[in-house]
Order: C-alpha cells, then sequence, then structure tokens
C-alpha cells in the first residue's frame, strides 16, 4: 500500500533534509511518498541532485511562507 | 506508592534512574532499570580502541555498579512492551508502570547491506573496534576505504574523525605515501552539518583524503573487494571500515510501536512517545531529526528526569522542555580537536582545529565513569 511520509526538519541546524529523507524512501515501498518541510535553501538543490542519481521522482517544491515542502516519489 | 521503569541501560536510561534516586526515597517511587547487557559501554572510547590507543577494558564497565542502590536492575533483554496495559514483559515475568522510559538505543543491523558481514569492518562495538584496530596495525600498503552504509547512524562525526586519525597514523609509521585513503558520505557534503561542513571537507583534502559524495552502499562484494553504492558508483578497496546500518531496537519492533525503521515517534520538545501520556524516550531510540550521540541522550535524559520528577510529584505536564541541544568532540588528528555545540535555533559556529578541545576530550574520557551516568552533570 502506497504511503505519505511528512517530515519536518525546519530550523533544525543538523541534519539536512536529505538525511532523513534517504531512509523512508530506501526501506518504503515503489510509489511511496516522502515530504520534507525545510527552511535549509540548500536542501532543494540536494535532494534535486540526489534523485537524478538514484531514479526517484521529484514531485513538487511548494514555497510556503518561510519554508519549503519538497516532496518526493519512491520510483525502484 | 508510584512505578517508574526504565528500559535500556545506556547513558540516557542510567542518567534517568539515578536522576530519579537522588529525588526520590525507596518507600515513594520504585524504580527500576532493565537491560538486557550487564555492561554500559563507553561508545566515543571505541575510536581509540581502534586506533590502538586504549584496551577494551576502558570502554565498558559493570552497570549495576553504576546505578544507585535504591535502584532495582533486572539484566535480561525486554521483550514486549504492552503500553495499555501499562507492562513491560521480561522472561515470563511483566513490570508495570505509572511511567515508562524507552532508552533501548539503536541496534546494527550489518545484514541489511548484501556483503557487509564477510567484506566490511565497524568500530562500531568492541569485537569490531578490535578487528579494526589488528587489521590498521597490519596493513602495509593499499586502499582504506571508510563510509557510512546508510543513515541514521550513531555519534556523526565518528567516521570522520577516523579518517583524520588513520591519515595521522600512517604518516607517524612513515608510510602515509603507500596508503589511499578513501572517504565516502551518503549525502552532498563530508558531514551533515553544514556550518562546519566546508572546513572539514578542507582537512580532508590538505591531508590528501580522496572524497566521494552521494554515496549510499547498496552492497559490498568481499571476493573482487568492491563497494557500490546505491548512486550507481563502485569503489575498489583493500580494507573497507563502513558504519554498519542502524536500526531502533528489536522490542520497539515487537511490540509494535515505531516506525519502518524501528525508531520511536517523539515529541521533539516534551520527550513524550507520541500517543502515550506516560511513555517518554530518550537518545537514539527517538525519530527525532537531530544526531543520534551520547550528548543528545544525555541531554534529553536530564530533560526527561526533571520531567518524571514533577509528573511523580503530582503535576499533571511539566513545563521542561528539550531545546535540542548537542555538544560534540570531533578530533582532527595531531593532538588537535574541535567541539561543536549546537541546538534547535542555533547552528554550531565553525571553529579551528586546537589543543584545547583535544584535551577537554582526554578529560571527559577520563571523569565521564565517575560523573556523566551517575548524573551528577
Amino acid at each position: 500500500m502506497v504511503s505519505t511520509v511528512s517530515l519536518d526538519v525546519r530550523h533544525i541546524a543538523c541534519p539536512p533534509g536529505l538525511w532523513v529523507i534517504i531512509p523512508p524512501l530506501r526501506q518504503g515501498d515503489i510509489g511511496d511518498i516522502v515530504e520534507v518541510l525545510t527552511t535549509d535553501p540548500k536542501d532543494k538543490d540536494d535532494i534535486a541532485k540526489w534523485i537524478k542519481k538514484t531514479g526517484h521522482e521529484l514531485l513538487y517544491v511548494r514555497c510556503e511562507q518561510d519554508y519549503e515542502r519538497i516532496a518526493v516519489r519512491k520510483m525502484k | 506508592m508510584k512505578k517508574a521503569v526504565v528500559v535500556g541501560g545506556g547513558v540516557g536510561g542510567t542518567i534517568v534512574a539515578n536522576a530519579l534516586a537522588r529525588r526520590f526515597d525507596r518507600d515513594e517511587v520504585e524504580i527500576t532499570v532493565i537491560s538486557e547487557s550487564s555492561k554500559h559501554l563507553y561508545l566515543p572510547g571505541l575510536i581509540s580502541v581502534a586506533m590502538g590507543q586504549h584496551d577494551p577494558d576502558w570502554v565498558s564497565k559493570d552497570e549495576r555498579s553504576l546505578l544507585s542502590g535504591k535502584i532495582r536492575f533486572i539484566q535480561s533483554p525486554a521483550e514486549r512492551i504492552l503500553p495499555k496495559e501499562s507492562q513491560v514483559l521480561v522472561e515470563g515475568n511483566s513490570y508495570n508502570y505509572d511511567y515508562l522510559v524507552i532508552a533501548t538505543g539503536s541496534r546494527l543491523v550489518p545484514e541489511d547491506v548484501p556483503g557487509y558481514s564477510t567484506g566490511a569492518l565497524h568500530f562500531y562495538d568492541v569485537d569490531g573496534a578490535l578487528k579494526v584496530r589488528d587489521a590498521v596495525s597490519s596493513f602495509t600498503g593499499g586502499t582504506i576505504v571508510v563510509g557510512v552504509a546508510s543513515v541514521p547512524y550513531k555519534c556523526p562525526p565518528a567516521p570522520l574523525e577516523f579518517t583524520y586519525l588513520l591519515d595521522e597514523y600512517f604518516r607517524r609509521k612513515g608510510i602515509r605515501e603507500k596508503v589511499t585513503i578513501e572517504y565516502l558520505y551518503p549525502i552532498n557534503g563530508v558531514f551533515p552539518i553544514r556550518t562546519v561542513e566546508p572546513m572539514l571537507a578542507k582537512i580532508l583534502e590538505e591531508r590528501n583524503v580522496t572524497v566521494r559524495t552521494f554515496f549510499n552502499t547498496e552492497s559490498i562484494d568481499p571476493v573482487t573487494k568492491e563497494v557500490t553504492s546505491l548512486e550507481g558508483e563502485t569503489v575498489k578497496y583493500d580494507l573497507l571500515v563502513m558504519v554498519p546500518p542502524h536500526r531502533g531496537s528489536k522490542l520497539i519492533e515487537e511490540s509494535g510501536m515505531g516506525d519502518r525503521g524501528g525508531w520511536l515517534a517523539t515529541d521533539r520538545y516534551t520527550l513524550k512517545v507520541q500517543g502515550y501520556d506516560n511513555i517518554y524516550a530518550v537518545g537514539d531510540a527517538t525519530d527525532i531529526p537531530i544526531s543520534k550521540a551520547g550528548s543528545t541522550a544525555h541531554y534529553e535524559a536530564r530533560v526527561v528526569s526533571d520531567r518524571l520528577t514533577e509528573e511523580l510529584q503530582g503535576a499533571v505536564e511539566s513545563e521542561k522542555k528539550y531545546n535540542g541541544h548537542v555538544f560534540c568532540f570531533l578530533e582532527t588528528g595531531y593532538g588537535k580537536g574541535l567541539t561543536l555545540d549546537f541546538d534547535y535555533d542555533h547552528a554550531p559556529k565553525p571553529s579551528k582545529p586546537g589543543s584545547i578541545a583535544h584535551w577537554e576530550k582526554i578529560i571527559l574520557n577520563k571523569l565521564y565513569w565517575s560523573t556523566v551516568p551517575k548524573a551528577r552533570v
């Protein structure tokens, strides 16, 4: 069954957003969606670079008031 | 009489139990610690064992000897937590609690990476550290690859420290030019804290260490001596020292309380396990997005013991909150190191490696047993 996980690393110095989305994307099922809420402006680029290497799909990057929502779908 | 049960005899569980024992008499609160192991490990010391600087006896002590005499110690693996019944099952016996503290740490799961058990070494337990010590001391030349199988893992500075110390070790031995050192890391950088990562990466460059980022280990081939990443890269090695994959404890999984990784959904401020008013979690066991480190468990344990004290005295809900405080030493070799001091709201400031932090770490190593687990600091 496809699941959606939302992880919140807003205003946290460590770890970065990519760090927290890797485990659910490794352990989950194909089709699962993992979303991270982040205030770190570098997370967007890091996640985009990583999913390009791993073949997952970037679903969206949404700018909220003072943070971003980035969602990735597990593809393999 | 109220009953407080702590599962786990590591730094977090031991501090909570001892702090409560200081504040309550035996006839006020019955305090029980349940731990699978009779030993308490000082995990930051394992790198020193791996580098041949200390004997393994130095990193462990009997847990019983660290606990107040007021505390009942059950040395046996807890089999299941029954939150609805407020019970912990241990070898057919059930222990009732008014408050439960889960401090079960993290579990090494090398079996999660095919080939790991025969292809890689690690220094995350005593046996592993001794194997690394022997492999490093007999290494005469070739490629040593240091890496991290996957995230999260405990003590984020450890693989970086080990790499710096390896460089120093082989330079002092006079064979550094015969040893290639390669460092693999799962994210875009050599360390997860952005404010200090560039400086730490520069030190690796200065020490002639090759770095590959975005490297999450998928498999190891012990025959061809190759490690392959999820991202599609393959690296050859002669000696592979890799932080093994981590999961939460089996107890959490078998009690049906964790996520897919076995971590407990925990409020990052109150440290209560979500959904349970009378269960707290400290240390690695939580799913809080913060360093899995001894100091994290230490500071969380102080907050939980303060909260529990108030609640055992009748408060409905304590106001005490964990602010995300973490304090780590990071050895950079050659008698130098730096400290990383941060919380949820403040990132660590980069500081130049110096001898003061190195000596502070040595002092902590000496004082640990008489202070930290006994809840004196």
